[in-house]
């Protein structure tokens, strides 16, 4: 009871300061929202043209139709889409994001006027309406041609489930891991060498406050803050860019891993290194590889293999994929798998760090 | 009569390195006193006291609080919960108010104090609501001191309280210390500044370079070792002394000072002087600043030792 109330004071301590300090909070919460800004923004305007895949199934001769021709062009005309050709027949190919498939006896029925096209999209997709929307546009620009008939064209939408990200959704829990470990990390480094420096800790040392009580007053602090700052991003991401996201438990035991391994790495680090700048230096020699290699910004698949091994031995790589798991595509199962490793890590780091921090001897 | 103890310490030997900062110091310090360490910058003042705080391990020697040895890791908490202590350039929470440190401290020490009440003894009322960082140096100072009260600790350290503070704050911080006493807690001072130590101590611990050079009562250190009392003069010719075959030094400022044994012989001194209105008269007893002086040979400022 007396211990729950010590380690409540530390947490309240830390988390007074930060509401206060706009250094701090600048760090949480400003900078991981101007950096999902900024890289929204320059992915918005990369992927101006959508991915449309066109499977043309009217070919007569070994030619395709004129009218299937024709409706190709004017999707191209469009300016939208990127179109991909393809001949083969793959039924679900998740890979594809939408894809257009005109039958094989379009042409023919449409002269008849009773023919479709079938458009097959994941529908729960941010781009779908925008999608349909130009592709009916299509259609009633064919059908206002064909005036021998009511309604010769329409559109037969089938639904799949893909697994297609936009990069923005791709890169979102990364910017989430990124907040949760440059807090963990700098955040501690700068409490511990100010306040070392300063005589807090001395002070401290003078009381029966344990390190134990303090180590876990700093992590349900950073908890904290790491779970307001996913929040916020969240809800930013959701509004600017129309990003669902799913919750579950699993991200608040990811987020509280996340509190254990990187301020106990920060710990770590300002133990072993005392000095304020150089503590702040092996802070940037720590955080930069896992700024650009564990997955907020590029895939891990797409990198070289040596880099691959290296993102491997990270654990912001397992906190971002835990996060991008369970918040995009709700994959529980990979997201444990991700979150079991990353409690390891936070156990362990946090766990060094209790040996290794002294409150004598400072 | 069997005394109380509150602090004991056995050749304690202190080394950083191959430096040795505390070099085989022993003494003991009496429940209920005010008992000062006095000496220089870099005597080993701190170090002392943040040994018999638990803060440091000692190097060599035996140190007991309240009777239980420092050494013995599981009963260091039994003093951290019976001392309370503000360490040398003390600081609290920057970004808490004087009111959230002081429960802070509290909540640590799970005790019953009244935070109101102890803002109100240091006479912080208006600044209850501050955060730390807006608070003068002296006001920071005060609430150190607080806090370590807040424990209602039946001994106390307080490492150079006052230094850097204005005359004005540091009488009333003397002034609190006077009312801890009577409180009956037994207060560990540790200062540079001789009048502070004087004003206020028991007892005097003198050290230099780790090694005591004396100690004892401010009245018996100034009886002891603070030489003859003095008239200094100014404006004074010095032919007029010659012509009185008067004994005289000129000290330091070049002031003229002259030594007498007692009352008589002041008197029969001052009567030379009684015609001449230009010469400023001033009668001083020695204090401990003379007895470090005797002492080393050198003289104690906020610059360090100086010949
Ligand atoms: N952590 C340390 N490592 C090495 N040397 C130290 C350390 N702490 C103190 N010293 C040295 O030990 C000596 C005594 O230092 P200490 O702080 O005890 O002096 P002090 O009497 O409190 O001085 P001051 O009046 O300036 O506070 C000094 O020479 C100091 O340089
Ligand atoms: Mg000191």
């Amino acid at each position: 009871m007396k211990t729950a109330l010590i380690i409540f004071t530390v947490f309240r301590g830390h988390l007074k300061a930060w509401k206060r300090n706009k250094t701090t909070l600048f760090w949480t919460l400003a900078f991981p929202l101007l950096l999902m800004l900024l890289f929204g923004g320059i992915f918005a305007l990369q992927s101006d043209k959508m991915d449309l895949y066109i499977e043309n199934q009217n070919i007569v001769n070994n030619q395709p139709t004129l009218a299937s021709l024709q409706i190709i062009e004017l999707i191209n005309i469009t300016d939208a889409f990127n179109i991909i050709e393809t001949n083969e027949i793959e039924d679900s190919d998740k890979q594809r994001i939408r894809t257009i498939i005109i039958p094989k006896n379009f042409e023919q029925d449409l002269d008849s006027g009773n023919s479709s096209i079938i458009l097959i999209m994941d529908e729960s997709h941010q781009s779908f309406s925008r999608t349909i929307s130009l592709v009916k546009g299509i259609i009633n620009e064919i059908n206002l041609e064909q005036q021998n008939s009511k309604q010769p064209l329409t559109l037969i939408q089938k639904h799949i489930i893909s697994s297609d990200l936009s990069r923005i959704e791709y890169f979102v829990p990364g910017v989430i891991g990124i907040a949760i470990m440059s807090t963990g990390i700098f955040g501690t480094i700068g409490t511990n060498t100010k306040y070392r420096k300063n005589g807090v800790i001395k002070k401290l040392a003078t009381t029966p406050l344990s390190k134990f009580e303090w180590i876990i007053g700093l992590v349900l602090y950073h908890a904290v803050i790491g779970i307001v700052s996913a929040i916020v991003i969240s809800i930013v991401a959701s509004i600017v860019f129309g990003i669902k996201l799913i919750w579950s438990p699993i991200i608040i035991v990811l987020l509280i891993a996340g509190a254990l391994t990187f301020p106990g790495i920060g710990m770590i680090i300002s133990t072993v290194v005392r000095e304020e700048e150089e503590a702040d230096a092996a802070g940037n020699i720590i955080t930069f590889p896992m700024l650009f290699l564990s997955g907020t910004f590029f895939q891990i698949e797409t990198m070289p293999g040596a880099m691959q091994i290296i993102a491997r031995a990270l654990p912001l790589t397992y906190l971002n994929n835990g996060l991008r798991e369970t918040m995009i595509f709700g994959n529980s199962q990979a997201a444990l798998l991700n979150c079991g490793i990353v409690v390891i890590i936070g156990i362990l780091s946090i766990a060094i760090a209790m040996k290794i921090t002294k409150w004598t001897d400072l | 009569m069997t005394e109380k103890f509150a602090i004991s310490v056995k050749s304690l030997i202190k080394q950083y390195g191959k430096f040795t900062a505390v070099d085989g110091i022993s003494f003991k310090v009496k429940s209920g006193e005010i008992f000062s360490l006095l000496g220089p910058n870099g005597a080993g003042k701190t170090t002392i006291v943040e040994i018999i705080e638990c803060l440091k391990k000692p190097t060599k020697g035996e140190v007991e609080v309240f009777g239980i040895n420092i050494r013995d890791l599981k009963k260091q908490i039994n003093i951290k919960r019976k001392i309370g202590v503000m360490p040398q350039n003390f600081n609290a929470f920057d970004w808490l108010t004087v009111k959230e440190n002081l429960e802070y401290f509290k909540n640590i020490y799970s005790s019953n104090k009244s935070v109101v009440k102890l803002i109100e003894d240091i006479g912080l009322d208006g600044k209850t609501d501050a955060l730390y960082k807006t608070l003068s140096g002296g006001m920071k100072q005060r609430l150190g001191i607080a806090i370590s009260l807040i424990n209602e600790p039946e001994l106390l350290f307080l490492d150079e309280p006052t230094a850097g503070l204005d005359p004005q704050a540091r009488r009333d911080t003397w002034n609190l210390i006077r009312k801890l006493k009577e409180q009956g807690k037994t207060i560990f001072l540790t200062t540079h500044y001789m009048e502070e130590a004087q004003e206020l101590s028991d007892r005097i611990l003198i050290i230099i370079n780790g090694k005591i050079v004396t100690d004892g009562s401010p009245n018996k250190l100034i009886e002891e070792f603070g030489g003859k009392k003095l008239i200094i003069l100014r404006n004074c010719k010095e032919s007029l002394l010659e012509n009185h075959s008067l004994k005289y030094e000129i000290n330091f400022k070049g002031e003229v000072q002259i030594p007498f044994e007692n009352n008589e012989h002041l008197f029969k001194i001052l009567n030379i002087f009684t015609d001449i209105p230009d010469i400023e008269i001033e009668i001083k007893k020695p204090d401990l600043n003379e007895v470090f002086l005797n002492l080393t040979g050198k003289r104690m400022t906020a610059e360090g030792l100086v010949k």
